[in-house]
């Protein structure tokens, strides 16, 4: 396979490439300052959304009052981070590249399906389309979706940490 | 709707009315659409059919004209005349009998109900009799005005009592189908003591000469009139004879659908103060609009129990009101329709339609009622001024009747309901005189408080007048202190506020206190349509800084006494309210933003997926 395109405002450093297709380059590549933030802000994005999203599940009660609020504002944040995250993945992801084998490739697209679903459905809610009987299967799609994007987000966390420590 | 009206339509036509308390039992039943023509012997009080060609031929008597078909002693436990029961369930809090006596600056929440916040007549030292004298004009007889014969001989006005008769159940207030009974003529004889004639009189069977209230105690129908004092003589009738067929039989036009204009006369509600073109285009509400009557969804059956259309889920009122979850926004709105669930092509109970909603989170289902959106009139900054029938007599023609009457009724208030949602409420102030012991105020009724404290009341010149000022304030209750033998602190309960005399004799006024606290009760009607609702104007018609439901004041003006804001009456936390208003006004960005993020995410996903489908299919490297 041909080296990843490096457009010169690429935020993947030079270092990780070229790379061969399951070639054996172990050098550490370090995140930049924009991939810091981005993976900052999409990290306190699905922190916030999880936490009270899911917070009746842990007992902190019915999603409303501060809490319900939190979880608005921090849709901007998910919705913020999350893009800018995949977006800068994106390139390793389409191809082989130094420690992005397929494990992890196949979670970014994984994750970045989960994401697209939690998003969509919230987003239609907020238009005049969806009935209450539309709204509330949005509303579960959009529960299902959060609760698949969390999940995954586990192996795709402990993939990367893996995929850290080897380099 | 015909079905079921049918099915609980009716008719007893035996004479078998020992056994009619009995459900089922010795009734006859037409079960048609078609009404049963009335066509009755009239009888009086004790039974005996009247002859109207007699000279002092007796007024009729419904319990005994009625009651030989129909069940009265069942109908008198039913919703509109049980209120004195103590065994009637009191249900959601509704509209109180609100005693106002200007000069005294008293606005005081009665109800038999055990509705929180007001005052059980005879906790107040309220009369049965003083409370037909009150409230009669819009009572349909029975309960207060019909107490069984030992608690008339027992109370203190039994010689009153007997003079007037018992106020009976005028079917009629309710029943007739035309306007040919006059209930502003019936509160006429209330008002005349008339209590036994008032149902004859106000059918326009016959017309009353004389007045109960100036007959003496030991008045005796049978006696000749007192020829020096013929306004002694009590009551006598003068039959309209054209009412009666050659049988001596009465032709009453009956219906069980009445027409919303007899509910009106003690169900009315106006807004005052408002310009002339805008009662004008004033609008209904909505289910009438659409040729519905009151009585198509609240119904009742025999027991008279009427659905109150609240829906209420809970024992015992469920199973009391057997029609109550059905006939609700939600039964007829959400319900089923001949099994089939509701969809937004299936329309309910007398078509309603499928409210759509669109772009509504359903939580605003949990947190709100259906009536806070669509009932009462369109919200402003500060709620306006509201005079009903109960309270201000209307229906009686008056020409000394003002907008400024009190008391003052606000509406729309955005209040908290027993089951934590918000609705839209009407909302009176008590205001009153009364005795605090512990925590308990008892209150005084304005009698008492001007035998006790009449010189130091203030004069009255105004009409009506303002509210007292602190300086009169204490010398009433100074006044009120002074009085020999009162139990408990003298007290001033308005405005929200407690005022009491400090141990240097100043005033005290504390707020907070349970028995000072507003009394709301929900509002039901009138009912806006969708394109007329709350909402219709997108989320910025309640989430926005400013939106009458979270920051309107409860009051006339934002200075007025008591002028709570909407959150705060709701006590909910000032910074969240504003936080939310806040995170609305970046909503469209918000937005627009995230639209543009899953965009672009849904764009990525798609050509990643296609670069994996080529991939597989081998043509791509």
């Amino acid at each position: 396979m041909s080296s990843v395109p490096q457009p010169a405002s690429s935020p993947i450093p030079a270092t990780a490439a070229p790379a061969a297709v399951g070639g054996a380059a172990r050098e550490r590549r370090s995140l930049s300052a924009w991939e810091h933030v981005a993976h900052t802000v999409a990290l306190v994005g699905v922190g916030v959304q999880a936490v009270t999203g899911f917070g009746e599940g842990l007992g902190l009660g019915e999603l409303e009052g501060w809490r319900l609020l939190a979880h608005l504002c921090g849709a901007g944040l998910f919705a913020a981070g999350f893009t800018a995250t995949m977006l800068l993945w994106l390139p390793r992801a389409r191809r082989a590249v130094p420690g992005m084998g397929w494990v992890r490739r196949t979670l970014y697209w994984l994750v970045l399906a989960a994401g697209v679903a939690v998003m969509w459905p919230m987003l239609l809610a907020m238009l005049p389309l969806a009935g209450t009987a539309a709204q509330e299967e949005l509303v579960e799609w959009h529960e299902a979706a959060a609760l698949t994007l969390v999940v995954l987000m586990v192996p795709h966390t402990v993939a990367s940490l893996v995929a850290r420590l080897r380099c | 709707m015909r079905r079921g009206v049918a099915s609980v339509v009716v008719l007893g036509l035996a004479a078998a009315c020992c056994a009619a308390d009995e459900p089922g039992t010795g009734l006859l039943r037409t079960d048609s659409l078609a009404p049963y023509v009335h066509r009755l012997t009239l009888y009086d009080h004790d039974g005996a059919a009247i002859d109207p060609t007699q000279d002092d031929a007796p007024p009729y008597s419904p319990r005994m004209t009625c009651g030989k078909c129909h069940p009265y002693d069942r109908i008198a436990g039913g919703w509109h005349f049980n209120e004195p029961r103590p065994d009637a369930f009191g249900g959601r809090s509704g509209e109180p009998w609100l005693l106002t006596d200007p000069a005294t600056g008293t606005v005081l929440p009665l109800s038999g109900r055990g509705w929180p916040g007001a005052f059980a007549p005879e906790a107040v030292g309220l009369s049965e009799w003083q409370f037909v004298l009150r409230f009669g004009r819009h009572l349909p007889g029975g309960g207060y005005g019909e107490p069984d014969g030992e608690r008339r001989r027992a109370a203190p006005e039994a010689a009153r009592w007997r003079v007037s008769g018992a106020l009976e159940i005028d079917c009629l207030v309710c029943h007739a189908a035309a306007m040919h009974h006059d209930p502003a003529e019936r509160a006429r004889q209330v008002e005349a003591q008339n209590f036994r004639w008032a149902a004859t009189v106000a059918a326009g069977l016959a017309v009353v000469r004389g007045e109960a209230r100036k007959a003496p105690d030991d008045w005796d129908p049978e006696a000749p009139p007192d020829l020096d004092r013929p306004d002694r003589s009590g009551p006598r009738l003068v039959y309209d004879r054209a009412r009666f067929d050659p049988d001596q039989r009465v032709l009453f036009d009956l219906t069980r659908r009445p027409p919303a204009e007899r509910c009106y006369f003690c169900h009315t509600v106006r807004e005052v103060g408002v310009e002339e073109e805008r009662e004008l285009r004033a609008g209904r509400d909505v289910h009438l609009a659409a040729g519905l009557a009151c009585t198509d969804c609240h119904r009742n059956e025999l027991d008279h129990h009427i659905v109150r259309g609240y829906g209420a889920a809970a024992a015992p009122e469920r199973e009391l009101l057997g029609g109550n979850a059905a006939l609700s926004c939600e039964g007829c709105h959400l319900g089923t329709s001949g099994g089939a669930a509701l969809g937004p092509d299936v329309a309910g109970m007398h078509g309603a339609p499928y409210p759509q909603h669109r772009g509504l989170p359903p939580l605003h289902f949990e947190k709100m009622t259906c009536t806070a959106c669509h009932s009462g009139p369109w919200p402003d900054m500060t709620a306006r001024r509201f005079q009903t029938a109960l309270a201000h007599g209307l229906g009686l023609a008056s020409r000394e009747r003002r907008d400024t009457d009190p008391p003052l009724i606000l509406a729309p208030i955005f209040g908290r309901g027993a089951d934590g949602r918000i609705e839209a409420q009407r909302m009176v102030w008590p205001a009153y005189w009364g005795r605090l012991e512990g925590e308990r105020i008892t209150p005084l009724l304005p009698e008492t408080v001007r035998k006790l404290a009449g010189a130091a009341l203030p004069r009255v010149a105004k009409d009506p007048p303002p509210p007292p000022t602190d300086e009169q304030i204490a010398a009433v209750l100074a006044a009120l202190g002074r009085a020999e033998g009162a139990a408990g602190e003298a007290v001033y309960i308005r405005d929200g506020r407690l005022y009491r005399l400090g141990a240097d004799g100043g005033l005290v006024v504390t707020h907070g206190h349970p028995g000072a606290a507003a009394y709301r009760w929900a509002v039901g009607h009138d009912v806006r349509p969708a394109s007329q609702s709350l909402g219709i104007g997108g989320c910025t018609d309640c989430h926005v800084d400013g939106a009458p439901i979270v920051f309107g004041y409860a009051a006339t003006q934002p200075a007025g006494p008591g002028a709570l804001r909407m959150f705060e009456l709701r006590g909910e936390d000032p910074r969240l309210v504003e936080a939310w208003a806040a995170g609305f006004a970046w909503r469209p960005v918000f937005k627009v933003f995230a639209f543009a993020c899953v965009g672009v995410m849904t764009l990525v996903l798609l050509h990643g997926g296609l670069d994996g489908l080529l991939a597989l299919l081998g043509r791509r490297p």
